[in-house]
């Protein structure tokens, strides 16, 4: 590549920087970027500025004090453990049980899931 | 990761089949990055400590279903991103919000910063803080999770351009901001 890159070549080469910074770009596309950046110092000076803002991105995480694991996962086991003794969500339920609920079979009126509202008050 | 650690496959695949043991050390081994990438996403620490739950909940519950067309980082990732856009929409965080935000940021501390630090990076740090939710995602996702561009498109279930396409943008907006703040602050 060389002076003459096109510009859509450029485009797209600048657009795949970041994740050149970031080292996940295929073999391919690794060649590609290394090669423009060593013929063009404007290359290397946009991929000077990512470097800034991925220590800058890395510093705000490094503010961020994260919780303690162990009372998070505790919390968690404790949510599964309530989750799994209630009892299944209508949603989850095999089928709709033979029997209507009390409420709601009236005349005229809509049967809903036990444990929703009414449609309407009169029901 | 040494030799006798279960990969992330396996570890998913024992929670498929409800084995509570397997749920810890993935816990462990994701915690930390899901909650930054929560923190950053909602800047609320309780609540990216409760949405982390919630994803570990979801893992937990749909394991079964993960099929392995992405990999178990990138599907957790695609939870967490699911669960803050849903957090962000319900408190009505708008793409707008970045220009509200650069309303009300307080420039007696961006001066004070500046005097203090004498550096554009405190800024940018700032600037960072107030990009749009979906500029300030795929920056996280890119600098500090060190994503590829199909991990991170499948994260946000978009096509591989628009994940180009909108780190172009983010950065743009980001170097305009902080060349207005700096212009502001007498630093140009």
């Amino acid at each position: 590549m060389n002076r003459t890159t096109a510009l859509e070549d450029r485009r797209e080469l600048e657009a795949l920087l970041p994740w050149y910074l970031n080292g996940t770009l295929s073999a391919r596309e690794r060649v590609a970027v290394e090669s423009w950046l060593a013929e063009d110092e404007e290359a290397r000076r946009l991929l000077d500025a990512m470097r800034e803002e991925q220590e800058v991105t890395a510093a705000a995480n490094a503010e961020i004090r994260v919780p303690d694991a162990q009372a998070g996962l505790a919390a968690l086991m404790a949510g599964i453990d309530a989750e799994e003794a209630a009892p299944l969500r209508v949603s989850e339920r095999p089928a709709p049980p033979a029997r209507a609920c009390s409420r709601g079979s009236r005349a005229g009126c809509p049967r809903p899931a036990c444990g929703s509202p009414p449609a309407s008050p009169a029901c | 990761m040494s030799d006798t650690e279960p990969s992330d496959a396996e570890l998913l695949s024992r929670v498929a089949a409800q084995d509570r043991r397997a749920i810890g050390p993935l816990y462990t081994r994701y915690q930390p990055r899901l909650y930054r990438f929560l923190y950053r996403m909602v800047k609320d620490g309780g609540m990216a400590e409760e949405l982390v739950n919630e994803v570990f909940l979801d893992v937990w519950r749909g394991a079964g279903r993960f099929e392995g067309r992405s990999s178990p980082s990138s599907w957790m990732f695609s939870i967490a991103h699911n669960k803050a856009v849903s957090a962000l929409r319900k408190r009505r965080e708008k793409p707008l919000d970045e220009e509200e935000a650069t309303e009300i940021a307080d420039p007696a501390e961006l001066q004070d910063d500046v005097v203090q630090h004498g550096d554009m990076r405190r800024l940018m740090k700032g600037c960072l803080d107030r990009l749009s939710p979906e500029h300030r995602e795929v920056i996280e996702l890119t600098y500090y999770q060190e994503l590829s561009v199909r991990e991170i498109a499948e994260i946000v279930d978009a096509p591989e351009n628009t994940v180009k396409t909108r780190m172009f943008h983010a950065r743009r907006r980001l170097r305009e901001m902080l060349e207005a703040d700096a212009s502001r602050d007498g630093m140009q």
